[in-house]
C-alpha cells in the first residue's frame, strides 16, 4: 500500500528531471549551434537587412546572388583550387611520412630506435610559433614565398599522424606478421599487404584530421603568403571584408559558408571517425 | 688471388660480409625514416636551433647585418609594460577560457550521460564548432556582437537595454573573445569527459549505490577520480592551445583597444612581420616555450597529486 502511495510521485519526480536535463542540453545546443544559423541567415539576406536595426532573423528573399557575388568580388576560385592543393598535398604526404616512419618505428629493428622516436614525439611540445621566423627567413632565402612548395614543404612532417600510426601498427598481433615472413613477405611487403589494410580505421581518422586542420590553416598562409592569387580561402574570405568601403556582410557571411559548408558535411558523414579519432588521443595518451 | 680480393673486400667493407638480414632491416628502417626525419630536421629542428640564435641577435630583414647583442632582448622584454600586460591577458585569457570551458563541459557531459535520447544528435551539435575554421567563424563573431545590428542588441534592445560595443571596451573586449573560445572548445571537452565517464567501470558505481551513496556523492568519490587522467589532458593540451591563440585576435581586435586584447602569439607576430624585429621576436618566441615547457613541468608534478591512473 505504501509502494502504491509513492509510485506516481516517483514518476513525477523523474519526469520532471528528465525535463530538466533536456531544457538544459537545448540551451546549451543552441548557444552552440546559433553561429552556425546566423552565418547562413546572414549570407542570403539584402544588404539593406543587413544594416537594418533591430535585426531581422530570416532574410525576406533568399538571395542566392549572394554567393555569386562573393565568387565574383574576389578571387574565390582561385582561393578554392589554392585550399585543395595544400589540403591534399600536405594530407598525403603526411600519411605517406606517417605510415613509412610509423612502420618502421613500431615493426623494425633498429639501435636507439625508442630514443630517436622520442625526439620527434618532442615537437609535439615545440609550439609552432618558434619556428615560424627562422621558417620565414629559410623561405625567403630559398625564393619560396609565395608559391605551393613553401605553402606546402614545411607542413608535412607531423607527430601526430606518426604516432597514431605508430601506436597502431605495434598494437597489431605479431603471429600475423610471422605468418606473412614464412610466406617469404619482406618488410614493404608486410607493410603495404598486412600493416595497412588492417589499420583502416586509423588510417581515416589521421587524413580526416589532418585533411579539417589543414582545411583550417590561418596563421601559416598568412605569412608565407602575400599576393590574392596564392591565398587560401580561410584568408581570402577576410578580404571580402576589406574590398567595399561599405562591409557587405552578406557577402563575408556567404565566403564564411562557402569554407565551412564542405567541412560540416564531411563532419556529417564521417562522425564517429572524427569524435573517435579524437577521444582516442585524449583517453590513450 | 680470389682469397686475397676476398681479405682486401673484407677488411675494407666489413659490413658487406656480414650483411645479414638484421642489417638489411636497419637498412629498411633508415630508407622508411630519413624522408620524414630530414624535414623534422630542415623544418622544425634547426629553426628552433635558429630562433634561439636569432635571440640574441639585433636582426631585422632590413638590415641584414646580425650583431650580437647578448641578452638586450630579453632585458628589453622583461621591462616593457606592454610585455607584462600581454602576458597577464594572456594568463586571464587562457586560465578563464578552460576553467569555464571544463566546468561547463563536465556539467553537460554528465547530463549527456542521462541515457538522453537522440544522443548522436546532441554530439554532432555540440562537436562542430570545434572542427570548423576559425577563422570564417571569427567573421560570424564580429556580427554576432554588432552593436547596432547584432542578435544580441536586438535581444538587449527587447528587454529595453542597450547592447555596449563590447570589441571597443578595454573591459569587455578580452571577455567577448573568451565567450568564442569557450563556445569553440565545449562540446571537444564534452565529448571526451562523456566518453571518459562512460568508461567508469559499472561494478563499482553499483556497489557504491548499494552503500546507500547519493548522485553527488557519486561524482565526487567515484566518477571524478576515475576520469581524472582525461582531466589532466584536457588541462595541459587546452593550455598549451589557448596560449597560442591568434585567429581570433587578429580577425576580430588586431589587439585593440588598447592592447587589451593583445594575447601573446598575436604581439609575437606583430613585432616580427609588421615591425620586422625578427632578433627581438625570437626572445618573445623562445619565452614562450620556456614558459609552456615550465608550465607543463609543474602540472605533471600537481598530477602526481590529483590524477589517478
Amino acid at each position: 500500500m505504501n509502494r502504491a502511495h509513492q509510485l506516481p510521485r516517483i514518476t513525477i519526480h523523474k519526469l520532471l528531471r528528465q525535463a530538466g536535463i533536456y531544457t538544459l542540453v537545448i540551451i546549451g545546443a543552441l548557444f552552440i549551434g546559433f553561429p552556425f544559423f546566423q552565418m547562413i541567415m546572414t549570407s542570403f539576406k539584402d544588404i539593406g537587412e543587413v544594416y537594418r536595426s533591430p535585426m531581422v532573423i530570416f532574410p525576406s528573399e533568399w538571395r542566392w546572388q549572394n554567393y555569386v557575388d562573393a565568387f565574383t568580388l574576389v578571387p574565390m576560385g582561385r582561393f578554392a583550387i589554392n585550399s585543395v592543393i595544400y589540403t591534399v598535398t600536405i594530407t598525403v604526404g603526411e600519411l605517406l611520412m606517417g605510415i613509412t616512419a610509423g612502420y618502421a618505428f613500431a615493426r623494425l629493428r633498429f639501435p636507439f630506435r625508442e630514443k630517436l622516436f622520442f625526439i620527434i614525439l618532442i615537437t609535439f611540445m615545440i609550439p609552432g610559433q618558434i619556428t615560424l621566423i627562422p621558417r620565414f627567413i629559410m623561405l625567403a632565402d630559398l625564393k619560396w614565398m609565395d608559391t605551393y612548395q613553401g605553402l606546402i614543404i614545411p607542413q608535412i612532417s607531423s607527430a601526430f599522424g606518426l604516432f597514431l600510426l605508430r601506436q597502431n601498427f605495434k598494437s597489431l598481433p605479431q603471429e600475423i606478421f610471422d605468418a606473412a615472413t614464412i610466406d617469404g613477405a619482406g618488410h614493404l611487403r608486410k607493410m603495404f599487404s598486412v600493416a595497412l589494410p588492417m589499420s583502416k580505421p586509423i588510417l581515416w581518422t589521421v587524413t580526416l584530421l589532418a585533411a579539417i586542420s589543414h582545411w583550417n590553416d590561418y596563421q601559416w598562409p598568412l605569412i608565407v603568403t602575400n599576393t590574392p592569387e596564392m591565398r587560401t580561402l580561410p584568408l581570402g574570405i577576410q578580404l571580402l571584408r576589406s574590398v567595399m568601403d561599405l562591409v557587405h556582410w552578406n557577402l563575408v557571411m556567404a565566403g564564411a559558408t562557402i569554407v565551412v559548408i564542405p567541412i560540416l558535411i564531411l563532419f556529417i558523414l564521417a562522425q564517429k571517425q572524427f569524435i573517435e579519432g579524437a577521444i582516442s588521443g585524449a583517453l590513450k595518451g | 688471388m680470389i682469397g686475397a680480393t676476398n681479405f682486401v673486400k673484407k677488411r675494407l667493407f666489413p659490413w658487406r660480409v656480414q650483411f645479414t638480414s638484421l642489417h638489411q632491416e636497419y637498412l629498411i628502417f633508415l630508407i622508411l625514416v630519413l624522408p620524414n626525419l630530414t624535414l623534422f630536421a630542415i623544418w622544425t629542428y634547426w629553426p628552433f636551433i635558429q630562433s634561439i640564435y636569432l635571440s640574441f641577435t639585433n636582426w631585422n630583414p632590413l638590415n641584414p647585418v646580425k650583431t650580437f647583442v647578448g641578452l638586450d632582448n630579453y632585458i628589453r622584454l622583461f621591462t616593457q609594460p606592454i610585455f607584462w600586460q600581454v602576458l597577464f591577458n594572456t594568463v586571464v585569457f587562457t586560465v578563464g577560457v578552460l576553467t569555464i570551458r571544463l566546468t561547463l563541459s563536465l556539467g553537460l557531459a554528465v547530463l549527456l550521460n542521462q541515457k538522453l535520447a537522440a544522443l548522436g544528435f546532441w554530439r554532432l551539435i555540440y562537436f562542430s564548432p570545434h572542427i570548423t575554421t576559425s577563422a570564417a567563424m571569427a567573421l560570424v563573431w564580429l556580427t554576432i556582437y554588432d552593436p547596432v545590428h547584432g542578435p544580441l542588441q536586438a535581444i538587449f534592445e527587447a528587454f529595453g537595454a542597450e547592447f555596449p560595443n563590447v570589441l571597443d571596451s578595454t573591459l569587455l573586449a578580452l571577455p567577448a573573445l573568451m565567450v568564442v573560445d569557450i563556445w569553440r572548445g565545449l562540446g571537444y571537452s564534452t565529448i571526451v569527459f562523456l566518453a571518459a565517464m562512460q568508461g567508469v567501470d559499472r561494478e563499482i558505481k553499483d556497489a557504491a549505490e548499494v552503500d546507500g551513496a547519493n548522485g553527488w556523492q557519486m561524482f565526487r568519490h567515484i566518477t571524478l577520480p576515475a576520469i581524472s587522467p582525461v582531466t589532466y589532458f584536457l588541462i595541459v593540451t587546452g593550455l598549451i592551445g589557448l596560449f597560442r591563440t591568434f585567429n581570433l585576435v587578429q580577425i576580430m581586435t588586431g589587439g585593440r583597444p588598447l592592447n587589451a586584447t593583445n594575447l601573446y602569439v598575436f604581439y609575437l607576430y606583430r613585432e616580427a612581420f609588421h615591425f620586422q624585429k625578427f632578433g627581438y621576436a625570437s626572445a618573445v618566441a623562445v619565452v614562450m616555450v620556456i614558459l609552456i615547457m615550465a608550465f607543463t613541468y609543474l602540472q605533471t608534478r600537481a598530477a602526481e597529486k590529483w590524477v589517478h591512473y
